[in-house]
């Protein structure tokens, strides 16, 4: 349980990250190591070159800007979970990182290398397409290619992201005052791996009636899925648990059996609707506590 | 690459207090640095994949799995492991609340608990029972002795030792 050799490079900018990449293919990316570390220990990658961009000069940035939230590549976790400024910019990102691994991972591991890993089960793509997402993708001799959450996600482990490329950060939309947000997942034991997680996120207008929702939900297939039938249910009506559940039950996707050793592709169609509505139940939980 | 050489990285880290330079290769972990290098091998390498925290140390403070980082990424760094968390040799508040619980069977798993607990509390001495648990829930005891590590982090916490957990243990919370 030790890696194969390899070359290890820690550049300090972009473009020498770029370089490093581009002479060298198969080259892997290094930031918090929390994924790519496990498969380097079990061989199941052997990559000629590590590139380490924990030195990497501005990645470490989290910064509201032009009504994004802009979460830079080596942004940990837990300084995202712990962010007062992102909590209330992002609620969904926050109320999701609680639910990925513990502290001693969440100490090194990146929001944006969760999201480039792209375990089928992980938490955060599904924040990512349900909130819109973009990823900002540093690409040699082309510049910067900005890549939305719902072309991002290719199959199980792969994206969007040209080979070479180096995903130098991803924004979110700052949500409006009185959005609230809630994440509910199943797994088989205490912070383990997620069979299916749902993550939800809405606002009340005037007439205290639900705009803007939005469901994702992740664990189903290759990647995490919008329930675009869910959110046009809950608009403009109340949002009271009957609406929320009834709603619930329009959540419908594809499930791929093969994904999750775990679960059962019958099973994770059966709960899908109860993981939907408790994460829309929580983010109703926090009404009264945001207004 | 087993036709090229590989090369060494130098790095300069403090463990424990004392200043140590080192030549590593790329794929040295830090855990068999520690180990293997500075012979400190009460950093305890269990999984190798991050999942039982036998190996957790604090690097610059932070609780995290020296099976999951490189020596050459630890160049500059602080590094306590078990035997720096009690520079003076008498048993920390944690350590004590470790004794006085029988917060351990084998041993296998505790020097790892005892630095993400002495990590928690330097960041935060009155934690609450949702914290303790969350950073216990990076631990894996596999004597199953977990009623008396959690008394012990309670009662290292200034908390109540007794008392049942909340249902939401182990879910996080629904924030």
């Amino acid at each position: 349980m030790r890696p194969a050799n390899f070359d290890y490079r820690r550049p300090t900018t972009v473009a020498d990250v770029l370089g490093d990449l581009a002479s060298t293919p198969g080259a892997r990316v290094l930031a918090g190591g929390q994924s790519l570390v496990p498969l380097l220990n079990m061989r199941l990658v052997q990559p000629p070159v590590v590139v380490d961009i924990n030195r990497v000069e501005g990645l470490d940035e989290l910064r509201e800007r032009d009504g994004r939230l802009h979460v830079g590549a080596t942004v940990r976790q837990a300084t995202v979970l712990a962010s007062e400024r992102a909590q209330r910019a992002v609620p969904l990102l926050v109320a999701a990182l609680a639910k990925v691994a513990h502290p001693q991972v969440r100490s090194r591991g990146t929001v944006v290398g969760n999201l480039c890993h792209h375990d089928p089960a992980s938490e955060l793509p599904a924040v990512a397409v349900a909130l819109d997402a973009e990823f900002t993708v540093a690409v040699q001799g082309e510049g910067i290619r900005l890549i939305a959450a719902a072309e991002f996600f290719g199959e199980q482990f792969r994206t969007a992201v040209p080979p070479a490329g180096l995903v130098t950060g991803v924004s979110f939309p700052v949500a409006a005052l009185g959005t609230v947000a809630g994440f509910h997942e199943i797994s088989r034991k205490a912070k383990d791996f997620a069979l299916i997680g749902g993550a939800a996120q809405f606002r009340l207008d005037t007439h205290a009636e639900v705009v803007d929702a939005r469901v994702a939900v992740t664990g189903l297939g290759h990647r995490p899925l919008r329930m675009t039938a869910v959110e046009a249910a809950l608009l403009g009506a109340p949002p009271t648990d009957d609406a929320l559940r009834t709603a619930s039950r329009l959540a419908t996707g594809e499930v791929v059996a093969e994904v999750n050793a775990r679960s059962s592709a019958g099973y994770r169609r059966r709960v899908l609707p109860v993981v939907v509505h408790r994460a829309l139940r929580a983010a109703a939980a926090r009404i009264e506590v945001s207004a | 690459m087993t036709s090229a050489r590989v090369r060494a990285e130098l790095i300069t880290v403090t463990v424990n207090g004392v200043p140590h330079e080192a030549a590593v290769p790329g794929r040295l972990l830090l855990a068999d640095f520690l180990r293997d290098r500075l012979g400190l091998t009460g950093t305890h390498d269990g999984c190798a994949h991050g999942t039982c925290g036998a190996c957790t140390v604090l690097v610059d403070g932070d609780a995290v799995r020296s099976c999951l980082m490189f020596a050459a990424q630890v160049d500059g760094s602080h590094i306590t492991t078990i035997e720096g968390v009690s520079p003076d040799g008498e048993l920390t508040p944690v350590q004590q609340a470790f004794q006085d619980n029988h917060g351990m069977q084998c041993g296998f798993c505790t020097p790892g608990i005892v630095c993400s607990l002495t990590g928690l509390l330097a960041r935060d001495p009155a934690p609450s029972e949702e914290a303790i648990m969350d950073t216990l829930n990076g631990h894996l005891c596999r004597c199953t002795g977990y009623q008396n590590i959690v008394k012990a982090a309670r009662q290292a916490a200034g908390r109540p030792v007794e008392g049942s957990a909340p249902e939401s243990i182990g879910q996080g919370s629904d924030r």
